[in-house]
């Protein structure tokens, strides 16, 4: 069993459904108590502020649950959705419904037939990792929106697993978008950050199919990007590219050449020995970063949420920014961070600031936001990570102070 | 407009079944405070271990997190399989056992959430181990939303299980000893309160908050009555009345004049000796004069956020004569906040009030763009346009006339160097 005593434990699945589906301007209902939705607006879904009620919850009460309120929760969730006139209702499961057994399928059904609108349900719980019910939600998502394509369009893209909880405000991964687009790619879709111009946010689900590639950003990109390849074919590249070679080497892969061995840098390291802790894209992307542009000789990546499924090889990927190392682990034990963080040989930790707190010597420690870790508590952080000012950030963090 | 079915007029709200009802909870920042594990933690030499989904753990980590309560807050993660199949308790007694080991408090709260709660786990076999193993008082509560508005809430079950140490307390009545229950924030010992009470003669006031130990916990045991402050401390309160023979009198924190002096001769009445109060309310009203007046013309609302009742604090403004517009109110109503409705209808009928909770609201800012000042950052949310005036409970615990002209002058304050909702909410962390 897992204890946490400095850290909070990472958002779970039903986060990641309402991280993922944030933008398509439907309802996400929470089956359970209303402390749970409020929660996630409050504290892990910032873009909630004076925005839509995307997340709400179902006010699950200790009786509705003895006796079984099935039809007044559909009524509810039928009158609130048809009021706001939302383009979609999806349900997410809690603990609670994972315990009592909730027909989160059977209420979907029923719901559709009765207000005609897209219902579906994403099969969560409440321990599982956030990625875990993002991907399920964005293939349910798939299922429901996505058009077998009439025609391919050339060097049209979709970004998989923009999600907020891994990718932070819209801001940090514009300059990945920018750089997609100013090398002559078009963006069919991005998930889940909607681009201007989009009065229908669905319809750039209902184009993705016509994509040429895609791009996984983060782990909860990946199964729709399984699906995409072998419902239409679409090939696709993994990796966040942080820094100067990451971005050259991201589009070799996306044009699909191999990626050349680099030079090494000028000039000596600003550290010797870096540890990455935090979603396991974003962290292979600092590593490749760290040792190519900086020419750290020791990074050691620590993946807080499942990585599995990075290295195995896919009949659809066409290459990938990860490169597991020796002593690269996943894990989100607090006691086993706080040892590698603290191991001697570490000079420099890059991490969400909440993982500071672990630190029982000084070493640098340059902030990383991982939202998913300490939502709104970091949300304004200034930091970047994707290419170019992914290389200026921690270029800027080097020569600045070391902190504590 | 959607908005509209989340309100009703305070003229059309006679009954309780008139409150808008919300389909589904739209959820504002509207639930601040009291949460179990800073309860629990008011208690000295207290640590807590919840256990529960992460999920469960995240929501509260951020609360302890967020009061600076880390240092005695633990989290034993539980998947809900393990849960069904009643796999975890074993789990958790270990879990407990190595945190006692190594932390020195006397009493460990177990905090277990909605899953364990609808089970029905039975703790007792685990309690008994531990607390024979540790030489710890362990005592069991519960982080259940899924129980709101049933019976006492979480936080006031973890309240009133204080009641634990002091009930084999000898009870030697101190007539110069009052306790004053229902405080997170302190209040100051050079406030009003304090100065009221120690001129009256009253010399040993304590607070939950202040107490340094358990031994000087206990002590509460001696006084000759409790003033209750916050509705959550009332059921703690009867227990000591009934079974300790300590008088309890609830005296909510308030903003008005006239409930202030009401207030005031409550307190008057249980401590057994005349409160001298007189200049402090005339100084107060005299003070309160020009500070009312830069306000005279604005229409303002009042959100469930602040630390009181809003219903109180409208009645308050409108007894000022000021223009209160909106309320933002909770679904649920003690019977003293329905007392207050009563009494504000008949000044103020054109009050509307809307449910913080109700899914219509979210997002909705432009029917409130005429409010000029919002009191509460529920009501900040919706009042795009306003100047935002927290009088948040995580700020300052004041009470009688001091209280009424803190709220004036941080409007004040608010008005000339306004701050930004979003900062409120998301750099001061007053929610959570």
């Amino acid at each position: 069993m897992k204890l946490y005593h400095k850290l909070l434990p990472l958002a779970t699945g039903y986060f990641g459904v309402s991280s993922a589906l944030y933008a398509f301007d439907g309802l996400v209902v929470v089956y359970g108590p209303a402390g749970g939705a409020w929660h996630i607006n409050i504290e892990d879904e910032p873009r909630w502020y004076r925005g839509p009620a995307t997340v709400v919850g179902a006010g699950l009460l200790e009786m509705d649950v003895i006796l079984g309120n099935d039809d007044t929760f559909i009524n509810n969730i039928a009158t609130v959705s048809m009021q706001l006139e939302r383009r979609f209702v999806a349900l997410a499961g809690t603990p609670i419904s994972e315990i009592i057994g909730t027909d989160l399928k059977g209420f979907s059904r029923t719901l559709e037939s009765r207000t005609s609108r897209p219902v579906f349900m994403v099969p969560t719980a409440g321990s599982e990792p956030y990625p875990e019910g993002a991907a399920k939600a964005f293939l349910a998502l798939a299922r429901k929106f996505m058009v077998q394509p009439e025609a391919t369009r050339k060097n049209g893209i979709n970004v998989l697993g923009a999600i907020h909880l891994s990718t932070g405000k819209e801001e940090h991964i514009e300059p990945l978008l920018s750089a997609i687009e100013q090398a002559g790619y078009s963006l069919v879709s991005v998930f889940s950050v909607p681009r201007p111009g989009q009065a229908d946010p669905l319809s750039a689900i209902r184009q993705a199919p016509e994509a040429q590639r895609n791009v996984v950003v983060s782990t909860s990109g990946l199964a729709l990007a399984d699906h995409m390849f072998a419902a239409y074919g679409i090939p696709y590249v993994v990796g966040m590219p942080v820094g100067l070679r990451g971005r050259d080497d991201f589009f070799a892969l996306l044009r699909g050449e191999a990626v050349t061995p680099a030079p090494a840098p000028v000039g000596s390291p600003p550290c010797r020995h870096a540890l990455v802790i935090g979603e396991p894209v974003l962290g292979y992307g600092l590593k490749r970063c760290l040792r190519l542009d900086f020419g750290v000789p020791e990074v050691d990546v620590v993946s807080v949420t499942p990585a599995q499924a990075l290295y195995q090889s896919a009949p659809g990927c066409l290459g990938t920014l990860v490169e597991r190392g020796p002593r690269d682990v996943c894990t989100d034990s607090e006691q086993d961070i706080e040892a590698l963080m603290n191991d001697p040989a570490v000079d420099c930790v890059i991490a969400d600031p909440c993982y500071a707190a672990l630190l029982t010597r000084p070493t640098r420690f340059i902030p990383m936001p991982h939202i998913a870790m300490s939502a709104r508590l970091n949300w304004d952080l200034p930091y970047e990570y994707a290419v170019d000012k992914g290389y200026d950030y921690l270029a800027g963090q080097f020569s600045g102070t070391p902190q504590p | 407009m959607h908005v509209e079915r989340a309100g009703i007029t305070l003229e059309h709200l006679t009954r309780r079944e008139d409150f808008p009802f919300a389909p589904l909870e739209g959820v504002g920042p509207n639930l601040a405070g009291w949460g179990v594990i800073e309860t629990c933690l008011l208690l000295p030499e207290s640590l807590c271990v919840m256990a529960g989904p992460s999920a469960c753990l995240r929501h509260s980590a951020f609360m302890a997190h967020a009061r600076g309560f880390t240092d005695r807050f633990f989290m034993l993660c539980v998947p809900e399989l393990d849960m069904t199949m009643g796999r975890h308790l074993e789990k958790i007694e270990q879990g407990i056992l190595d945190i006692a080991a190594r932390r020195p408090e006397k009493v460990i709260f177990l905090i277990v959430g909605c899953p364990d709660y609808i089970l029905g786990t039975d703790f007792t076999g685990v309690i008994a181990r531990l607390e024979a193993a540790t030489g710890r008082r362990i005592i069991l509560g519960a982080m259940a939303p899924i129980t709101i508005g049933l019976k006492d809430s979480p936080f006031t079950s973890a309240y009133t299980s204080f009641f634990d140490f002091l009930k084999h307390e000898a009870r030697t009545p101190d007539p110069d000893a009052v306790n004053i229950l229902g405080t997170f924030m302190p209040l100051s010992e050079s406030g009003e309160l304090y100065g009221v009470l120690r001129r009256a003669g009253v010399e040993r006031i304590r607070q939950i908050p202040l107490c340094a130990d358990l031994a000087e916990f206990s002590r509460m045991a001696e006084a000759s009555c409790s003033l209750v402050l916050h509705p959550l401390a009332n059921s703690l309160a009867n227990r000591m009345d009934k079974d300790m023979g300590i008088p309890a009198v609830f005296v909510p924190t308030a903003y008005g004049f006239s409930t202030i002096a009401a207030r005031y001769a409550a307190i008057e009445k249980a401590v057994g000796r005349p409160l001298d109060v007189a200049a402090l309310e005339q100084g107060a009203r005299q003070a309160a004069e020009g500070l009312c007046h830069a306000l005279r013309d604005t229409p303002l609302a009042v959100g469930c956020a602040i630390n009181g009742s809003p219903y109180e604090l409208a009645a308050a403004l409108v007894d000022m004569g000021l223009h209160v517009d909106t309320i933002f109110g909770r679904g649920g109503f003690a019977a003293y906040e329905w007392k207050l409705i009563e009494g504000l209808r008949q000044k103020a009928p054109h009050i509307r009030v809307y449910n913080v909770s109700h899914p219509n609201l979210c997002g909705e800012t432009a029917p409130f763009d005429h409010i000029g000042v919002a009191y509460g950052v529920d009501a900040g949310m919706f009042c795009a346009q306003a100047v935002n005036v927290p009088l948040s409970r995580y700020q300052e615990q004041k009470y009688g006339y001091e209280n009424a002209l803190w709220m004036l002058t941080q409007t004040h304050s608010a008005m000339e160097n306004p701050v930004s909702n979003h900062d409120l909410i998301y750099k001061n962390q007053f929610l959570i």
